[in-house]
């Protein structure tokens, strides 16, 4: 991260507006965990869950920290570096899953299909009864209205801890916490904006809609063809 | 039915039009373009040899190469644009065609969005136009440009043929119809040495590691036009990786 990048963020950390929208959060998560009684937490490992499990690890050391891994759309680098950060954050129950299908039929939606469609379910029957998600209203009007209307994805209720925090709040706790992210912010942050820099898969036709190709085919071209040399 | 004989209407015209391209001879080559706009980028590099490509086939169909959905017809026929079977100005050798990938003057990357939105009150007619979903959807694309003012090639080509068919490229890049990568200009000149494929032990374009005896780096890459085809991926050396050819490459 560039030396004024990190001086604006760790400046910003300071505003009592950033302590008072903090604060919303850690109160938000507490009383979530005094509501549910076995929740987990929905970790992609980009900067919002980062910041979302390190907020929740401080009050739940042992919960349940969930990541689902997108195969071949994300680079196995990547995959690597979001779990070490998940267990530096201090994740001791770290679940990580995936789906066969991304290696037999890469083409068909298998993260709604298979996390959505059957794994959640599992989830809930294992007893789980609610789930930490890292959204915010700033990022788009169609978050701002799921979350006004706790329009969830699944039967299983959402928690939206740091939904009122805005992208320099996120910043600002990652900087000020010395918390590790993924390396691709850095790529992407420069060119992109600290502001619109997203964390998805990437040349993934289900996700396609939310990052945009072409700009990962120039800023991580490496990983653009890595699929076609899977054996299937 | 229709849209069959149609097809193989615009093959017969592909295959005979192209077997007129006649190239005996190629020399090293640098061709330089000089830019009034700057360059969109889709990919870290522009390949020439694909350029050169799509202004054969626009040339042979004519008009007809902005009605013909071209990508899913060469997609089925790969054999139509096969560099074994036809004759390009730029050399084809070992399976690779000799021309290095572009090489712009500046490498700062800068981010540009911009807004595409159909105009309906240019469509005459009653009926409502829906823009937030279907063929007239509006939607907002962003892109990566390099204000760089010139981009080189190495090549091995044929001079003549090619300066007959770039004098006919408007624009290099991505996006060029809206005024991106707009060429004032271009200059060929003849090179000492042919630096298509190494200069200074460094790859200048993707090369297939089996025509490699070292290599510093090996991503798959595609390594022939069409460059979106997937089929056309195999274990290269990048760009400005370290690399040696085998002997008689």
């Amino acid at each position: 991260m560039e030396y004024k990048w990190k001086e604006t963020f760790l400046t910003h950390s300071t505003l009592p507006e950033y302590r008072k929208r903090l604060k919303s959060a850690e109160t938000i998560i507490y009383n979530s965990l005094k509501k549910y009684r076995k929740p987990y937490v929905a970790f992609s490992g980009g900067k919002d869950s980062t910041m979302m499990l390190s907020l929740i690890l401080k009050q739940a050391p042992d919960i349940m920290v969930y990541h689902w891994d997108y195969g071949i759309y994300m680079p196995r680098y990547l995959e690597r570096e979001i779990i070490s950060n998940a267990r530096k954050i201090g994740a001791k129950n770290l679940r990580v899953e995936t789906s066969e299908l991304y290696h037999q039929n890469p083409s068909e939606p298998i993260w709604y299909r298979e996390f959505l469609g059957k794994r959640v379910f599992t989830l809930i029957s294992e007893g789980y009864d609610a789930v930490f998600v890292g959204i915010r209203i700033e990022e788009s009007l169609r978050r701002k209205r799921r979350i006004k209307n706790k329009y969830y994805l699944t039967d299983m209720p959402e928690i939206f801890p740091i939904k009122y925090l805005t992208w320099m709040d996120v910043w600002a706790y990652i900087v000020s916490n010395n918390l590790p992210y993924p390396s691709t912010y850095d790529i992407y942050c420069p060119i992109v904006g600290y502001d619109k820099a997203r964390f998805v898969t990437f040349f993934d036709p289900e996700f396609d809609k939310f990052g945009a190709s072409n700009i990962d085919g120039v800023l991580i071209w490496k990983e653009k063809n890595s699929s076609c040399m899977i054996p299937r | 039915m229709e849209r069959k004989r149609e097809n193989s209407d615009i093959i017969k015209r592909l295959l005979d039009g192209l077997s007129r391209y006649r190239y005996q001879s190629y020399e090293p080559l640098m061709v330089t373009f000089r830019l009034g706009s700057p360059v969109v980028l889709n990919h870290p590099w522009i390949y020439l040899d694909s350029t050169v490509m799509f202004l054969m086939v626009r040339d042979v169909l004519g008009p007809d190469f902005y009605t013909v959905n071209l990508n899913e017809l060469l997609y089925h026929r790969q054999e139509i644009l096969s560099p074994d079977s036809i004759s390009c100005p730029i050399q084809y050798k070992h399976g690779l065609f000799m021309c290095s990938a572009s090489m712009l003057d500046i490498n700062s990357k800068y981010l540009e969005t911009i807004y595409k939105r159909v105009e309906p009150r240019w469509m005459g007619g009653k009926k409502k136009v829906a823009l937030n979903s279907g063929y007239f959807l509006n939607f907002m694309i962003r892109h990566i440009y390099v204000p760089a003012s010139s981009v080189t090639f190495y090549l091995s080509g044929n001079r003549e043929g090619l300066d007959c068919l770039l004098r006919n490229l408007n624009g290099i890049g991505d996006n060029t119809r809206i005024g991106w990568g707009k060429i004032r200009g271009f200059e060929i000149e003849r090179t000492d040495v042919d630096y298509s494929l190494v200069k200074e032990g460094r790859a200048m374009r993707p090369i297939p590691v089996e025509l490699l005896k070292d290599y510093s780096e090996a991503i798959p890459l595609t390594y022939r036009p069409p460059y979106w085809d997937r089929r056309n991926v195999r274990l290269c050396a990048p760009p400005g990786a370290r690399v040696v050819l085998k002997d008689g490459i």
